[in-house]
């Protein structure tokens, strides 16, 4: 059982963890490991077998997904690229090419607030219209987008060939009417790395939307890879759900083998 | 198994019939999630004190945990100008000598909107006197908060201060500051969560930077737990984080 092997800190590779949500970058946190090598170190202390990594911390979208891209490039079994955007760096859809094409990322992150003062109250889907062909693009090469912000239930709805993950959506979505109303969108999943992460939250998300449409996540590097497990590991599920939270989700939206 | 002892949950005397097993709110569900996980024991405080009557609170939670061995109280203090609850000596009075004593420090509402030394200095003084430690439980942990922690651990180096906040990220440089200057400082794990924050925060300031505390039922324990148990730290190190810090807290030892 995976919650055994993890209380007596055994490495849990047998159990393909993936990280759907990690930011590779400095982000204010410049002492920790973040933005190195060290990163990979932390991954096999737990037995992480692969990261989703974005960059979208660095200031220039392009800059952090260079990086990422260099990252996935020494440890091609370890990280998988997902490509930041943002319309304030130039044309999305071009930048998605390069990432799709060049670096072979595998999804997208869109947050509409990575660009702080001055511009922190802009509203980024208002800047250039682009969003729209972002979202044809995820069909058209099916990558699944997480989210932070800048989506609308109306893009959900009148794009249901795009794949869309609400960032921070296990509890985010607040309230069981509004679960029950995303859970209704069969290309809408959310991941798990939340603060406020009641246990309750929790599992009435797990009941209503589905284990198969969560991924789990954890935001690293704000938090850390072994204690975002207990959220998952604790619940009063079975061992199939939590392996598919754990991992297989992610495998699937990925088209991971 | 690593000796744990959570230093930061609270019990209510409701159950909530939705939540998953282990976290219906009371003592009976604190008990159960105990077992399950290993926990060896635990400090609840009341909810009651918390948001409801101090006093009462705090002699609820007494008979709640009596038939707790493992349990310790914490008790809730607060200023006794309005007479509403005992002065701070008689109130220590009423204590198990097994206690924390603890403030809910929310600007929003009820007993604690910031730590005012002055105002505060009576309670301070008695739990210094007696070595009982002090949970800081802060709803939100601002800027401003640092300047007023750092008076009180100055002031009174000899109270054992409890660190507890919901979550910092970048806002943790002030906390390398104020376990540089005050051994009286022990921050709970679990609002402290950065990948790998622990293991460069104890190899600077040691293991007493850090306590074992859950923040149950609004967390599951095992986060803290498995972040703690896959710590690239000593075992000595993780056991006195698990529970061996706040157990000589407990009893009032005192380092060489």
């Amino acid at each position: 059982m995976m919650l055994h092997d993890a209380l007596a800190g055994k490495r849990l590779d047998k159990y393909h963890i993936i990280d759907f949500h990690v930011h590779y970058g400095k982000w204010g946190v410049t002492h920790l490991p973040s933005h190195s090598d060290a990163m990979i170190a932390k991954m096999d202390l737990v037995g992480v077998e692969k990261i989703c990594a974005n960059g979208i911390t660095f200031p220039d979208m392009a800059e952090g997904n260079r990086a990422v891209a260099a990252f996935a490039k020494r440890y091609p079994d370890r990280v998988v690229g997902i490509a930041g955007v943002y319309p304030m760096n130039g044309d999305m859809v071009e930048e998605l090419k390069r990432c799709v094409f060049d670096y072979g990322f595998r999804g997208i992150k869109v947050h509409g607030q990575m660009i702080q003062f001055p511009y922190r109250d802009l509203d980024v889907r208002e800047i250039g219209g682009q969003w729209e062909r972002v979202y044809d693009f995820a069909a058209e090469h099916h990558l699944p987008i997480l989210y932070h912000g800048v989506v609308t239930e109306d893009d959900i709805l009148n794009f249901p060939e795009t794949t869309f993950v609400m960032a921070h959506g296990m509890c985010g979505l607040k309230g069981r009417s509004t679960k029950e109303r995303f859970a209704r969108y069969k290309n809408h999943y959310v991941d798990s790395p939340v603060t406020q992460n009641t246990p309750l939250e929790t599992l009435e998300t797990v009941k209503i939307m589905g284990a198969d449409r969560i991924l789990w996540g954890t935001d690293a590097p704000l938090d850390d890879f072994a204690h975002r497990l207990g959220v998952i590991l604790d619940l009063p599920i079975g061992e199939e759900e939590k392996l598919a939270i754990f991992g297989g989700n992610a495998r699937r939206l990925l088209g991971l083998a | 198994m690593l000796p744990f002892l959570d230093a930061a949950c609270v019990i209510g005397p409701y159950a909530n019939p939705e939540s998953p097993p282990g976290y219906e709110g009371n003592v009976a569900g604190l008990a159960l999630k105990m077992a399950e996980l290993g926990i060896v024991e635990a400090c609840p405080s009341s909810i009651t004190a918390s948001f409801y009557c101090v006093d009462e609170g705090n002699q609820e939670l007494l008979q709640a945990i009596e038939p707790y061995p493992q349990l310790h109280p914490v008790f809730l203090v607060a200023p006794n100008q309005t007479g509403e609850m005992p002065p701070p000596d008689q109130l220590l009075a009423k204590m198990p000598t097994m206690s924390l004593a603890k403030m809910l420090v929310d600007e929003v509402q009820f007993y604690t909107p910031l730590i005012d030394v002055e105002l505060y200095g009576e309670v301070f003084d008695a739990l210094a006197a007696s070595r009982t430690p002090l949970l800081l439980d802060y709803a939100n942990f601002f800027h401003e908060h640092t300047f007023r922690l750092r008076e009180l651990l100055k002031g009174w180096p000899q109270l054992p201060v409890l660190l507890k906040f919901p979550k910092v990220a970048c806002e943790e440089r002030v906390l390398y500051y104020l376990w540089e200057k005050f051994e009286n400082l022990h921050v709970v794990m679990s609002g402290y969560q950065l990948l790998g924050g622990i293991e460069k925060v104890v190899e600077r300031f040691g293991a007493r930077a850090f306590v074992f505390g859950s923040n149950y039922p609004y967390f599951t324990p095992l986060q803290s737990m498995l972040h703690l148990i896959y710590c690239e730290l000593s075992d000595g190190d993780k056991r006195l984080i698990a529970g061996d810090t706040v157990r000589g807290l407990l009893r009032k030892e005192v380092a060489a």
